[in-house]
């Protein structure tokens, strides 16, 4: 199959020598990306026994997809895997952002980074031009400094994935970070500790699309008819004119009088129907879905990623930053600012301590200057933070998690009394956020007790007491990934997200959430996933057949966008806004996009194969890595999930059973020898085979 | 007779001066109209025997840009690089919004942080063509490659002529030309509207020309 979207070439490049060299992607796959590359690369590439992620053996791997740069809306995804830090077993996140188009531009489709530089470095890729820059200059440098320093050096339209000090200092939950917000939780240490600080990309080539007329023509209908606000969000917010329905937590929350405050002509977003393609990029305003209309008024614009209509970032003026030395302007990722929310106490929330007797007068008239921030002020500044030091948000759960340890005096209980006295608590019950740049310092720095904050294990380390494991504060799958839900749906989702987090379950979640009636879903439901049967979604019971049915369409569908390079926020596209359409998108619309782009058909089963091959991919390395030929003893659910959304034990476990069927694995989730091979990836028998043989021997 | 001044004006391998006296007369004759130009007879026209004059028939329209509304999507790119270039392929394109998207289109400074692009104030405007009334592009080009469109008046890189030299790049004040990075090709926006189609939130239009 010619195919225009893939390049066919694969960047290797070894740090240790240094050298680099161009190898065939059809060495890997023939026609993968993203996720689905990246693992059918680590299976190859990655050592099955290494002493931790730190190891100079890891291998970090960024995958563009398949679509990536094609001009589709949301087609900038790359996906970025290596052994994960966070999980000890090999990890992929799907980062937005530029530096995924200009991969492709570039002339790749994956960079492949093995062993370790002696010293600090670089890599600069121009098109076909690499090399390694000394980044001595560059160590200890935030994320912003060091991608404004590069960009100085190279152009200013380099794309650039750094590391800040957290992932120097291997801080657990380092983060890679790019323009946009565009974060990998987890992988930064694995650049730190190969001394690499970061990665600058610039691309001048094309994605080629074969057909041109009816890609233009498709693109149209897209726009027209079946894109969403991101989220999958398919109503407005508040009841519209355009629309029969609302939904108060949808992500298309344009509304008359809602304006881009901070905007110099202060742009009003309005009513913005489907098929107005010109207000598109108005839909949606993602800080105002999570704060409140008064934050409105901090927003200068809403930005977004390469070829996205949807604008979900949001680039904010909060002047009152200003106080604490930061830049008052923050452009905020669409998750970004949810995750940093909460970090320090509001003004009055924790009490002024007693004064002490002798105290005299002249010491009591000394203030502390009280700074009321709001919020938004405080999660802006916490996210901004979060991105220059590289520290990774972990969904939200690294404010939980310190929030608990500084309240409960959890903290004050691990921490030596120096430690604990070195920090200015005064500071803290005022919330000034200068305390709030102090605790970054430190988790950047990596060099106290108190960066135990900056690993997986916090709650067990500190001994968190039961409280702590509410739906509020605990993370909630077993593979310590925090997730977003505020309920779940039911014994399936907890099932996807207890397999690998919270990507599996997101088209199911954001089918489920896009704001139509129940009955309409299921409508949706039917044409999509093939059920049969039918899904009676209200109430959370799902007739068991349609709902294994619907868990493996949402496992697939993950990865099927994740191999194409599209967004997760916007696919796939299950449900569509215009009301013509009868509110379901064409099932096959992936497929045909992807089919004219290539130059030559390719049906929907054909991209879920290898969906299905690189989730068995990584079921194969989660298992080496984690040495557990019983992996379904990895998918436990928390018991207080379980309690908060009245599951049984034995809900969940049927739940599992039916995805481990969808995925074609054995009883206990192991994929088996003869589906490694009816996927191509015999590779991976091999590598179970001497675990096998590993433990018999044990 | 305007046609066939045109067809001269555009197809004629000519010198410099005689370019720029034919540039005289066809600005003259779009402004008079053909039958007054016919009566005064273009042989005699006194001013072209001043010599320095410059001067290109008028565009009937230029792209616009309300950079408040621009949220850096790209799609401008994507959509001229896919209309005009047959591919996507961003550095192709004749309307430049991802260069400047990070630090403005001057790049980063001191204090970026206060400076133009996301990494900084927020300000983003993509560098669009101004279609010149005297343009430097047209003017320092050795090989009189752009010229106006016979229809429309647009500034048009006659890509036969162009010889990839890349002199009207440092020329242009607004950094709106750029070469195909392929083909060396000097690129520039004709406006054909095809970004105006992909923008999602209505940022770019087309104009009545105005002289900026």
């Amino acid at each position: 199959m010619e195919n225009y979207a893939m390049t066919g070439k694969i960047l290797k490049i070894d740090l240790s020598t240094p050298a680099a060299e161009i190898v065939k992607t059809a060495d890997y796959a023939e026609l993968s990306g993203g996720a689905s590359l990246a693992y059918r690369i680590l299976l190859k590439e990655l050592p099955a026994k290494l002493e931790n992620a730190y190891d100079q053996g890891n291998v970090l791997v960024l995958a563009a997809g398949a679509l990536t740069g094609s001009g589709i809306p949301g087609s900038c995804s790359v996906a970025v895997a290596a052994l994960s830090p966070i999980t000890g077993v090999p990890c992929c996140h799907q980062m937005n952002g530029r530096i995924g188009t200009m991969l492709k531009y570039a002339g790749y489709d994956a960079v492949i980074i093995t062993g370790a530089s002696a010293s600090p470095v670089w890599v600069n890729i121009n098109n076909n031009e690499v090399k390694m820059e000394s980044a001595t200059f560059l160590w200890g440098a935030g994320t912003h400094d060091t991608t404004a320093q590069i960009c100085a050096t190279v152009g200013r339209e380099a794309a650039v994935a750094a590391i800040g000090p957290a992932g120097e200092n291997k801080l657990d939950i380092a983060s890679i970070v790019s323009l946009g917000g565009a974060t990998a939780d987890g992988l930064g240490g694995v650049m730190g500790s190969k001394n690499l600080k970061a990665i600058a990309l610039r691309g001048t080539g094309a994605v080629g699309i074969a057909d041109m007329e009816g890609f233009a023509s498709a693109m149209d209908e897209l726009n027209k008819t079946w894109l969403p606000a991101p989220g999958g969000s398919v109503v407005p917010a508040k009841a519209q004119s355009w629309s029969d329905y609302h939904a108060p937590n949808s992500w298309w929350n344009a509304a008359p009088g809602l304006y881009w405050g901070a905007s110099a002509s202060g742009v009003e977003t309005g009513e913005c129907a489907p098929g107005d393609t010109a207000r598109m990029g108005l839909r949606t305003l993602s800080v105002v879905r999570d704060f409140g209309e008064k934050a409105a008024d901090a927003v200068v614009r809403a930005v977004a990623c390469p070829s996205c209509a949807s604008g979900c970032a949001t680039l904010l003026h909060l002047p009152a930053l200003e106080r604490a030395g930061l830049s008052p302007y923050q452009l905020c990722g669409c998750e970004a600012l949810r995750n940093a929310r909460g970090f320090m106490p509001k003004v009055g929330e924790i009490p002024e301590p007693e004064k002490e007797k002798e105290e005299t007068e002249e010491e009591t008239a000394t203030v502390v200057e009280h700074f009321e921030y709001s919020d938004l002020e405080i999660a802006a500044a916490a996210a901004s933070l979060a991105e220059d030091f590289g520290v990774g948000l972990l969904g939200g759960q690294l404010a939980k998690n310190f929030r608990y340890a500084v309240d409960s005096g959890q903290m004050e209980a691990a921490l030596a009394k120096a430690e604990y006295g070195s920090f200015d608590w005064e500071l803290y019950r005022t919330g000034n956020l200068s305390f709030l740049i102090d605790v970054f310092r430190r988790l950047g720095k990596n060099n106290s007790k108190f960066a135990v904050l900056g690993t997986a294990d916090a709650a067990e380390t500190w001994k968190f007491g039961e409280e702590f494991q509410t739906a509020d504060t605990a993370p909630v799958c077993s593979l310590k990934r925090a997730l977003d839900a505020d309920k779940l749906h039911g014994a399936a989702e907890a099932a996807l997200a207890a397999v690998s987090g919270d990507e599996l379950r997101r088209p199911m979640t954001q089918l489920l959430d896009c704001g139509l009636t129940a009955d309409a879903v299921e409508a949706i439901i039917s044409a999509h996933c093939g059920a049969k049967t039918a899904v009676k979604v209200k109430d959370d019971i799902l007739v068991p057949d349609a709902k294994a049915e619907l868990m493996g369409w949402s496992a697939k569908q993950s990865y099927v966008a994740s191999l194409l390079g599209l967004c997760s926020r916007l696919w796939p596209i299950s449900a569509a806004p215009a009301k013509e359409s009868g509110y379901t998108a064409n099932p096959a619309l992936t497929a045909d996009l992807a089919g004219l782009v290539w130059g030559s058909s390719i049906s929907s089963e054909q991209l879920e194969k290898e969906a299905q091959t690189g989730l068995t991919a990584a079921r194969v390395l989660q298992c080496v890595h984690a040495q557990n030929l019983d992996p379904s003893t990895l998918d436990a659910v928390s018991d207080w999930v379980k309690a908060e959304d009245s599951l049984t034990e034995a809900a969940v476990t049927a739940a599992l059973a039916q995805l481990y069927k969808a995925f074609g694995w054995n009883a206990v989730g192991l994929p088996e020898e003869k589906l490694l091979k009816e996927l191509g990836i015999s590779h991976a028998a091999e590598l179970l085979k001497t675990l096998e043989t590993a433990e018999a021997e044990a | 007779m305007s046609e066939h001044l045109l067809d001269q004006l555009l197809e004629k391998e000519t010198t410099r001066r005689e370019f720029l006296k034919t540039a005289a007369k066809g600005t003259a004759a779009l402004a008079l109209g053909a039958s007054f130009l016919s009566l005064m007879g273009c042989s005699k026209d006194p001013m072209q025997e001043k010599g320095n004059l410059t001067g290109l028939p008028l565009p009937q329209g230029m792209l616009m840009v309300n950079s408040d509304l621009c949220i850096g999507c790209g799609r401008c790119e994507l959509a001229c690089s896919m209309a005009n270039a047959g591919a996507a392929q961003p550095a192709a394109a004749a309307i430049h919004s991802d260069r400047g998207l990070q630090f403005g289109q001057n790049g980063p400074k001191l204090n970026y942080r206060y400076g133009d692009g996301l990494m900084g104030n927020g300000r983003i405007e993509p560098a669009i063509c101004r279609q010149c009334r005297a343009p430097l592009c047209a003017n320092v080009c050795p090989q009189q490659a752009i010229l106006p469109d016979k229809e429309t008046g647009t500034r048009t890189v006659n890509a036969e002529k162009c010889d990839g030299c890349g002199t009207c790049i440092s020329a242009c004040p607004w950094q709106a030309i750029t070469q195909h990075p392929e083909t060396g090709v000097a690129v520039k926006c004709i406006t054909c509207g095809s970004c105006i189609a992909a923008c999602p939130t209505g940022a770019l239009a087309i104009t009545g020309w105005t002289d900026l």
